[in-house]
């Protein structure tokens, strides 16, 4: 752990020392330093920023009602975004975020559209829609994966799931996004054609 | 699907890069972290932690105490049902209760021995949790 990271977890040990001492305003460090990267998990769950910051408050709270649960042997950020991403699943099944099943997700209808109209940001904004539409346990697997700038032990810790059981998950949801959105075979770039598509990292 | 062109499935350079952290993150609103304290402030001070450390001991002295207490009771009525006692209950004019099983002289003998015991008992209970509390209560 490099200086910096050490000194970053000795703030949020002080920090959250402080708020179970009774000092509530402590939080604000806490609140500070992972608003970001909660909204953010959020907005990957629900694609919606108002619905993104009800669900990371509601998160903050939730961890502020349960910080004597964090032992501190763990990095904060890792029991922050477990608890968070519980949060955002448990909402998720009571009020989904894109009421479409794959097979309603827009995609080309022909070869003009492919290369005019549906272009790569429009095409990215979908495949990201899509992976809402993923079986629950292949979107969280996909959605945290990327979230964690594809570190598959840090996605794996947050869901608390076996690395290799996170890796399947990933494999079989990509395949899923995969097979929804491909692309006519002239338009094909021969080094995107030569990664190993079944390689997971 | 409509097209008659073939197609290939995107690969995980395109899904990698549709997908990556950061090609549309948001950042919060600017009143987002004040939000959340307001909230945090109505929603009261955190939850302490249990003092499990503290209270531990305790949780391993109640069952060796209950346990001492059950040892104690057995000590004391085994004898009052014992055949040298059914004997001596049915040769003298004690009350022959449990059809002369029991012997009161004896239950009133060793009475005497647990009553002193569970009195030490208490009063050392007394003091663990005396003490207990004023360690929980006066300790940094």
């Amino acid at each position: 752990m490099n200086p910096a990271a050490m000194d970053d977890r000795a703030e949020e040990q002080a920090a959250v020392a402080r708020v179970l001492a009774g000092d509530t305003a402590a939080f604000a460090v806490l609140v500070r330093r992972w608003q970001t990267p909660l909204v953010n998990l959020a907005w990957r769950f629900f694609r919606d920023r108002g619905r993104a910051e009800e669900m990371a408050q509601e998160a903050f709270l939730r961890a502020y009602r349960n910080l004597a649960q964090w032992r501190g042997d763990a990095a904060f950020s890792t029991w922050l975004f477990a608890l968070a991403a519980n949060v955002y699943r448990t909402e998720l099944r009571r009020i989904p975020a894109a009421p479409l099943s794959l097979d309603q997700i827009a995609e080309p209808a022909d070869d003009r559209l492919a290369r005019t109209d549906f272009d790569d940001a429009q095409r990215d904004e979908a495949l990201r829609r899509a992976v809402l539409a993923l079986p629950p346990k292949y979107r969280d697997a996909v959605l945290l994966f990327y979230f964690h700038d594809q570190d598959v032990p840090a996605a794996a810790r947050t869901l608390r799931v076996p690395e290799g059981t996170l890796k399947a998950r990933l494999f079989r949801g990509r395949e899923l996004l995969r097979s929804k959105f491909s692309r006519p075979r002239h338009a094909a770039q021969p080094a995107q054609l030569a990664a190993h598509p079944k390689e997971v990292r | 699907m409509t097209s008659h062109t073939p197609h290939t499935p995107l690969t995980d350079v395109e899904l990698d890069a549709a997908l990556a952290s950061g090609r549309d993150d948001i950042l919060p609103s600017s009143g987002f972290a004040d939000s959340v304290m307001a909230a945090i402030g109505s929603d009261g001070p955190a939850p302490i932690p249990f003092p499990w450390k503290r209270i531990g001991p305790l949780f391993i002295a109640a069952p060796v105490a209950l346990a001492w207490i059950v040892f104690a009771l057995i000590t004391v009525v085994r004898p009052a049902f014992s055949p040298a006692a059914w004997h001596a209950a049915a040769t003298t004019h004690a009350a022959p209760l449990f059809g002369g099983r029991l012997d009161l002289s004896a239950l009133a003998h060793n009475t005497a021995a647990l009553s002193v015991s569970v009195v030490l008992l208490s009063l050392g209970l007394a003091f663990v949790s005396f003490a207990v509390t004023r360690r929980l209560l006066f300790s940094p």
